[in-house]
């Protein structure tokens, strides 16, 4: 259960990008403006790779602290 | 460690969560009778919730544009294919299935056969620095793929693998690989180290040890990773957008979308192209579940 609760964390994350572009496109206004859509939408519409890039890596190092205490979570904690 | 398939595959080999389940059960059988018909009622109003968009799917897509401007929500009164045909010939459906159905069966394929030898690594077999490479895998369970979207897309360029197969099915294979090493990981140590013992008395190699013995005992767990890869592959939407340009090569999600734009306000045709695009998975959802057998090993070694 754990492990499912855990994992459906993440690929929310992950699924949102294609809800975010088919429906809505990150509007009205910047509603729906998730993060994975504002890297895609500053890479390939506005053609700015690097500050892409850098969205990117912030939000992997986000992602990496919430991971880390999530698969501490997930293994509770003991060894194996 | 317990986890879902550590559960549903081989429940019976454990004997912690049987009193657990009894005690479950006695639990549901004491409910009062309202408290029961209000946890029914919100089952079924969630049940509901779910299927109405599949209902609705399916009886948009056998109207007409007319049928569709008088009403969208009532039974049709008439049966009409007009759309399937209209998708089937406007677009290049057809294609698309194709284009879905390789790169699906390609990238499950490969990233079956990967983490299931990586799973038997894991599990049954000691080398240095394992614990480090385990949790390393492990790692990228955490990641959404978008963020890695610049650097996917610079190296296919460079790579000239944009518009080809072989670009996404190598990128679906390395985003499954971490969940379905770490299932199969977990699947193999669930099975009792004897096993490997006994072969090993018999004179088998690894190799043949993991051919053999093992391989076998995972077709569940198998049949569930190939459920989720397929879904996955399926589905998957951004890098298949970004990376398959032309519409030899482009998936199905991809190319419904590119109906909604040639078709403007033509709903019915949207959906008869989402109900194309949705019956193969079901279909194959349908084929492996019956590999999902609990159990299997429960009576292996006694």
């Amino acid at each position: 259960m754990q492990l499912v609760l855990g994992i459906n964390t993440v690929t929310a994350f992950a699924y949102m990008f294609t809800y975010v572009y088919v429906i809505t496109n990150g509007g009205p206004g910047f509603s729906t403006y998730s993060a994975e859509f504002f890297i895609y939408d500053k890479a390939f519409t506005f053609g700015q790779l690097g500050y892409a890039s850098a969205a990117g890596v912030i939000l992997t190092l986000i992602i990496a602290v919430l991971g880390y205490f999530q698969i501490r979570w997930i293994t509770g904690g003991q060894q194996q | 460690m317990t986890t879902v398939t550590h559960d549903q595959a081989a429940g019976q080999a454990d004997a912690p969560p049987a009193p657990r389940r009894d005690r479950h059960i006695r639990w549901k059988r004491d409910h009062r009778l309202p408290a029961r018909m209000l946890i029914i009622f919100a089952l079924v109003v969630l049940a509901l919730s779910a299927i109405f968009p599949l209902y609705f799917m399916a009886q948009a897509a056998l109207r007409t544009q007319a049928q569709w401007n008088s009403s969208e929500l009532a039974f049709p009164t008439s049966l009409s294919l007009g759309t399937f045909r209209q998708v089937w010939l406007g677009g290049e459906v057809g294609v698309f299935l194709r284009n879905s159905f390789v790169i699906t069966v390609g990238s499950t394929a490969l990233s079956l056969v990967i983490s299931t030898m990586a799973g038997f690594s894991f599990a049954k077999t000691q080398w240095p620095l394992r614990k480090v490479t385990y949790y390393f895998i492990l790692s990228w369970l955490a990641l959404p793929p978008v963020v890695l979207i610049v650097p996917i897309y610079i190296e296919m360029v460079q790579l000239h693998l944009i518009n080809t197969y072989f670009s996404v099915i190598l990128l679906y294979t390395a985003f499954n690989i971490p969940f379905d090493t770490f299932l199969m990981t977990a699947y193999f140590r669930s099975l009792p180290d004897d096993l490997v013992e006994a072969a090993r008395m018999d004179n088998a190699s690894p190799h043949q040890i993991f051919r053999m013995v093992l391989v076998p005992l995972a077709r569940p767990a198998l049949g569930t990773l190939a459920i989720f890869n397929i879904l996955y592959a399926w589905n998957e939407f951004i890098f298949a957008l970004l990376l398959l340009n032309s519409n030899n090569v482009k998936t199905l999600t991809v190319g419904v979308l590119q109906l909604q734009g040639r078709y403007t306000i033509n709903y019915p045709v949207i959906m008869a192209g989402l109900l194309v695009a949705s019956i193969p998975v079901v279909v194959a959802y349908l084929f492996f579940q019956k590999f999902l057998v609990r159990g299997m090993v429960a009576g292996a070694v006694r």
